[in-house]
């Protein structure tokens, strides 16, 4: 079955880095989390040691090798959760802080029973709960900021222009 | 990078010189410590930029050493690596702040 929300799948995930295609099996959301610090070698880290053996060797023989598991742990990351790397990121970070994760836990989610995706949307909409329109508008602003270095990636996905400056409007108070 | 500078560096009461590592190849073996790759690949990894760096010589003598048992994979990754890779960065210069 082909799930239309990647969020809720628990399909393996295929990847591939410098011509070597492997999957990797879905991971609990706690995996992820226990991973949050290593992200640009995720591809590797939840791969079987035999696959982390043959990437090892590529890094050697192919200069690509090292940019190639990056961006390939930071789609998986994007994909995992349905939503950009960065903000997964911070929802993840977000997640482990004591009274954030006691809100979950008290809430009855498992990071060692959901999905990545589903921690994150759980854990965002605990952050947004009680948010009156611009307290939301401003967090979903600030979430969507790409890191120093990544601003490229900081597109509009097609968004309205009109929309979107009435949106600011709104968060700056300027109408 | 000055190719002409020397590292002392004592593992287990036996000195031994080596010549910068190149950026790239420190970089590379800290992406196969990150990427949890198994310690015998991190060995052959160090082995390829540790040959270089201390010649071929003394490279042999460590190797003999690892064989027998004397030295483990920590004094390869700590003793040697970790401490040779900080005194390689104390002496290069900070990064320049961005001109205006």
């Amino acid at each position: 079955m082909t799930l239309s929300n990647p969020a809720l799948s628990r399909a393996r995930v295929r990847v591939s880095v410098c011509g070597l295609a492997y999957t990797i099996p879905w991971q609990p959301a706690g995996a992820w989390i226990d991973q949050v610090d290593n992200l640009s070698t995720l591809a590797s880290r939840f791969a079987a040691p035999e696959i982390r053996d043959r990437l090892a060797d590529r890094l050697w023989h192919y200069p690509e090798t090292a940019a190639e598991l990056r961006a390939e742990s930071l789609r998986l990351v994007s994909e995992a959760t349905g939503r950009r790397w960065w903000e997964a990121v911070r929802l993840m970070k977000t997640s482990v802080q004591h009274e954030m994760l006691g809100r979950l836990v008290l809430a009855g989610v498992d990071p060692w029973e959901r999905s990545i995706g589903e921690w994150c949307a759980a854990t965002y909409a605990t952050c947004v709960k009680g948010a009156d329109q611009k307290e939301r508008l401003k967090f979903d602003f600030r979430m969507s900021v790409p890191p120093v270095g990544h601003e490229d990636a900081w597109d509009d996905d097609g968004d309205d222009p009109a929309a979107i400056e009435a949106s600011l409007a709104g968060l700056f108070g300027t109408n | 990078m000055d190719d002409t500078k020397q590292y002392t560096i004592q593992v287990k009461g036996k000195a031994y010189k080596f010549t910068p590592i190149p950026d790239s190849d420190i970089e590379k073996i800290m992406m196969l410590m990150n990427m949890n790759a198994s310690p015998f690949k991190i060995v052959k990894g160090l082995t390829y930029v540790l040959k270089d760096s201390s010649g071929e010589d003394q490279w042999d003598e460590i190797t003999d050493r690892m064989i027998t048992g004397e030295l483990g994979i920590r004094d390869i990754t700590v003793e040697i690596f970790d401490k040779l890779v900080k005194r390689q960065r104390k002496d290069q210069p900070a990064p320049a702040d961005d001109a205006e």
